[in-house]
């Protein structure tokens, strides 16, 4: 039993004329129009990368990093830790919290009559920004 | 011609290269789309397809003398994709066993009768004609790449079978009777 009589094989039971058909499809050529190549030529040409000017390659470069660095800094500002975050401006739910509220109040109490500024202090600082004007005298008329 | 020199060239963007590459193949792959699909338009987009594919898909390429049946292949799903896109329906048609009486084996079938007989064919048993007999598919293989049953392609065939052998009987009697 040769190959092709095989039941399991797809060129079982075939017809006597079908070996004759299948090498004269091999056989078979069919001449492409004349300008078929440039078809093809030109889908090459479209998807072959050329080489890009060295500029464009180090501003391609450029921006690659770049949109890493923003990147990285969207996610850092998205997922940055608690630790860095101003008390002031936290959810609401942590200023609303008993320790937070506690530690205001701690903070509020120590502040309690004092001034920002010791009048000492003030006196001293209008000496010093003054200094300047009562050496030229006519800066002192214009005040 | 020396494929895997061709093929080394191709690979390095040779355009002198790629035109022979081409002009070498184009005629054969031309005749496998034109088996699947019957219009020329169609053949001749399904070729330039997988002429473009081949070209740029040569690095896969391992053994540059086996070139004609990989393109070969290349050139056949190409084709399958273009029927698949005209959503084809394959019926079972039943599976009885044909009995015809067979032209004689050694009758000459010439390569352009090959086209003129299948391009009588419905484009249903023309494929799966042409997977089975002609690339030498087993049903099963059939079955996978079209989407369709055992059965199916298998009742495919026995038609497609039939009408060819009826068309070879009846040319081969006009033919003799010419002589005559």
């Amino acid at each position: 039993m040769t190959m092709h009589n095989r039941p399991d094989t797809p060129f079982h039971d075939q017809p006597s004329w079908e070996p004759r058909m299948r090498s004269a499809s091999d056989q078979l050529r069919v001449q492409p129009r004349p300008d078929s190549w440039d078809r093809v030529r030109r889908q090459l040409e479209t998807s072959s990368p050329r080489a890009a000017h060295p500029k464009v390659v180090r501003m391609r470069s450029f921006l690659r990093v770049a949109a890493v660095f923003l990147i990285a800094f969207g996610l850092w500002v998205v997922f940055q830790p608690s630790s860095l975050r101003d008390p002031l401006v936290q959810s609401e739910s942590l200023s609303d919290s008993p320790a937070y509220f506690a530690s205001y109040l701690q903070v509020s109490q120590s502040l309690e009559g004092r001034p920002a500024i010791s009048e000492g202090r003030r006196s001293a600082r209008f000496r010093d920004g003054f200094a300047g004007v009562e050496a030229t005298g006519d800066s002192a008329d214009a005040l | 011609m020396d494929f895997p020199v061709l093929i080394e060239k191709c690979r390095h963007g040779d355009h002198q290269a790629q035109s022979e590459f081409y002009r070498l193949l184009a005629p054969a792959i031309l005749g496998v789309c034109r088996r699947y699909l019957p219009d020329e338009h169609e053949a001749e987009d399904a070729m330039i397809q997988s002429m473009y594919k081949a070209l740029t898909g040569l690095d896969t390429l391992r053994d540059g003398r086996t070139v004609q049946g990989w393109i070969r292949r290349i050139a056949v799903n190409e084709c399958l994709m273009t029927l698949r896109r005209k959503k084809m329906d394959y019926r079972e048609d039943g599976l009885e066993h044909v009995t015809t009486d067979e032209p004689d084996a050694q009758d000459k079938l010439q390569a352009e009768e090959v086209l003129a007989l299948l391009d009588q064919l419905p484009l249903g048993y023309r494929t799966i004609f042409n997977l089975y007999a002609i690339e030498g598919y087993t049903h099963k293989e059939i079955g996978d790449i079209l989407g369709i049953s055992l059965n199916t392609s298998k009742s495919q065939l026995i038609q497609a079978r039939k009408k060819l052998t009826s068309w070879i009987t009846e040319t081969k009697l006009s033919s003799s009777h010419d002589h005559a």
